[in-house]
């Protein structure tokens, strides 16, 4: 059952950041549980997430930072920034607001990550249509114009959810395999594994197996 | 809290001569480092100075005009007062040191200092390479994490620090590998203690301890903790089945499965702290005075242990249906007010070695009971067996260390109580012997005969 879990070539870091309120916490619930959490608490400071993905035959580690969208944190989740090779940015579609601020989400994003940092626009809440603020159009124009990934999500129905979050990951390989993103630099955001070695996992797995459960009570 | 971002101090303050007991007569200078409010001690040699110097002009690019250290002597080197002026230049060195690189010390500086064992980032970096490497077979393997509550208020702390994690060169040594492997740890031990870490004035259960990072809690143990300082132990509640308390002093259940709570009672607490999935509780030694609310706070109890505390009496634990195996031993229960059946239901497994106990007639309807454990108390008389005689499930009985052990023919008498059920008996980890059999279907007999007289004697007095 363990071997599962453990198993993974790649650790990718990811953050996601925008407004208050936006559902940042929601989307990373719904990606790594598969669940609406209906009444997420105000992220304090950091949350974290994490779930194992494959793009193209690959198992990779997601390692996600979710941060607090209240101005009060953003000292604190700026430092998260560094090293992230996936970033992305929430905003709410019933909310003009939440669409006002990503040119200022997306500066602090260009300043502290790297060139390399694979950068994706969400338009949450896409379960409100009916409330809509922002059009999709409009939002789009806005990704391309800034080169950025987007798409239209729910965190309430798991929309797009999925798609966004291996999208980023696919974006992040291709740049592995095609030598723009290297590895060995500090703030890729990137990681081998540390023993990849498949083999030596599965015999020490083994090896703990051979004394069946002695210190269970 | 000992972080360098707080700024660090360091001087000599002391000398100190053949600390390994080998009779080498090198002097050792004591350094004291201080970070904030608190302080530790290294030894360090001449010789470390110098090789710390070479490493930091050559990674560092420190200035040889600026940052001088004092130049070797060979000879009369362990003059006092050469000895005395030394140490006032290596104090300056090392002031010197600190104020060029102290913002951000580099490896070699934070070994020298000994930062990687009591300085909270240092520590972390430390600890994340660890899990880097290793910490997905620890997640394998099934044994439980062990983490002091300092090591856990570092990482708390870090959470809330607005710096980056990653320096430069080494990505291995990231925090989120530390936060990731908390996310999916299942089995932790907090292993607390009340003195100073290694020679520092930090005192690990001094320090809050915020349990939330550890998602997918299963197994919890604590070992010497401060349940003052424990926060978010719910983060546990739904996940956690097996408890472990040990060298405490938790005094009740309460303070344990309510500790994140203002309420230290169920009453004002509510259905939302109950621990549905809560097996195993295993609170030995401790001071618990009371299990109140256990019934109600972990429904789904199965084994209980509350060996070695301070119960003067048994508590009703009848509202814990699934209990299976409950341990009193080693406290000090003396009298036992009613049938134990009435306050423990259906266990098969009771432990009450160790304490007060002469009479057994309280356990006479345990009818579930499978092994009792009766060791080490103040039993007397073989004749308190025969409470036991109609336990029908009951296979292992243990009476050792008690006075009716050394008394004569002791095991046969004891299970001839059994009747037919005698040779199913095992008595203190051993079944009849043949010989024992023997004896006991003439005990068996001879009482037989004993009651068809009792009973025929009225009989022939008409």
């Amino acid at each position: 059952m363990s071997s599962g879990p453990y198993n993974y070539s790649y650790i990718f870091k990811y953050i996601i950041i925008g407004d208050m309120g936006v559902g940042k916490s929601c989307l990373l619930h719904q990606f790594t549980e598969k669940k609406f959490m209906a009444d997420c608490p105000h992220t304090i400071g950091v949350e974290f997430g994490t779930r194992i993905i494959e793009v193209s035959g690959q198992k990779i580690k997601l390692q996600i930072w979710d941060t607090a969208g209240q101005e009060r944190f953003r000292a604190v989740t700026r430092s998260y920034y560094r090293g992230a090779a996936g970033a992305l940015i929430i905003y709410d579609i019933t909310r003009r607001s939440t669409y006002n601020h990503l040119s200022s989400w997306l500066t602090d994003a260009r300043n502290l990550t790297n060139p390399n940092t694979v950068i994706f626009l969400i338009g949450n809440k896409s379960d409100l249509d009916a409330q809509r603020d922002v059009t999709y159009d409009e939002a789009k124009k806005f990704a391309d114009e800034n080169g950025l990934k987007f798409v239209e999500a729910s965190a309430k129905t798991g929309e797009n959810v999925e798609e966004a979050f291996l999208e980023t990951a696919k974006k992040i390989y291709e740049s592995i395999q095609d030598g723009s993103l290297d590895l060995n630099a500090a703030e890729s955001g990137v990681q081998k594994k540390p023993t990849a070695n498949g083999a030596r996992t599965l015999s020490s797995e083994n090896a703990e197996g051979r004394n069946p459960s002695s210190c269970s009570c | 809290m000992a972080c360098f971002v707080q700024g660090i101090t360091a001087y000599i303050s002391g000398l100190v001569t053949d600390i390994h007991n080998t009779k080498d007569t090198a002097i050792w200078y004591k350094i004291q480092v201080v970070v904030k409010d608190v302080f530790w001690h290294v030894d360090r040699r001449y010789s470390d100075f110098e090789a710390l110097h070479r490493k930091l002009v050559e990674t560092q690019g420190i200035p040889r005009d600026n940052v001088v250290l004092p130049p070797k002597k060979l000879i009369g080197n362990k003059d006092p007062e050469f000895v005395e002026q030394r140490r006032a230049q290596l104090d300056i060195y090392l002031t010197n040191v600190l104020q060029l690189l102290g913002r951000n010390p580099p490896d070699d500086l934070a070994q020298f200092f000994n930062l990687h064992e009591y300085e909270i980032m240092f520590m972390l970096k430390k600890l994340a390479v660890d899990i880097f490497e290793k910490g997905d077979q620890i997640l394998c393997s099934g044994t439980p994490f062990i983490l002091s509550p300092y090591q856990i208020f570092a990482i708390n702390e870090r959470m809330k620090m607005a710096v980056p994690f990653l320096d430069s060169t080494d990505k291995r040594n990231d925090f989120t590998h530390i936060v990731d492997f908390c996310t999916n740890l299942k089995q932790l031990q907090i292993v607390g203690s009340n003195i100073p870490l290694g020679r520092s004035t930090i005192i690990p259960n001094q320090y809050d301890v915020d349990l939330s990072p550890f998602k997918s809690l299963e197994e919890i143990s604590f070992k010497m903790a401060n349940f003052n300082k424990i926060a978010a132990i719910g983060v546990g509640r739904e996940t956690v089945h097996r408890i472990s308390v040990q060298n405490s002093h938790l005094e009740s259940t309460n303070e344990l499965l309510l500790c994140d709570t203002v309420y230290k009672s169920f009453r004002d607490a509510g259905p939302s702290h109950v621990w549905p999935n809560l097996r195993s509780l295993h609170l030995s030694n401790n001071v618990i005075k009371s299990v109140e609310d256990i019934g109600k706070l972990a429904p789904k109890l199965r084994f209980f242990d509350l060996s070695f505390n301070q119960l003067h009496t048994v508590y009703n634990l009848t509202s814990l249906p699934e209990l299976e195996h409950v341990s009193y031993s080693g406290n000090v229960l003396s009298f036992i007010g009613c049938d134990m059946n009435v306050l423990l239901g259906n266990v098969t497994v009771l432990n009450m070695s160790q304490n007060q106990i002469e009479n057994l007639n309280v356990f006479s309807k345990l009818y579930s009971l499978t092994v009792l454990n009766l060791s080490c108390n103040v039993i007397n008389d073989v004749d308190e067996v025969a409470h036991l005689s109609d336990l029908p499930c009951l296979e292992v009985l243990i009476l050792t260390g008690n006075p009716v052990a050394s008394t004569v023919d002791y095991r046969v008498r004891a299970l001839a109580f059994f009747n037919e059920r005698a040779n199913d008996i095992s008595l203190d980890n051993e079944k009849a012997s043949l010989s024992e059999v023997d004896q006991i279907s003439i005990l068996q007999a001879i009482e037989q005969a004993r009651r068809t007289t009792l009973i025929n004697q009225p009989r022939l007095a008409f």
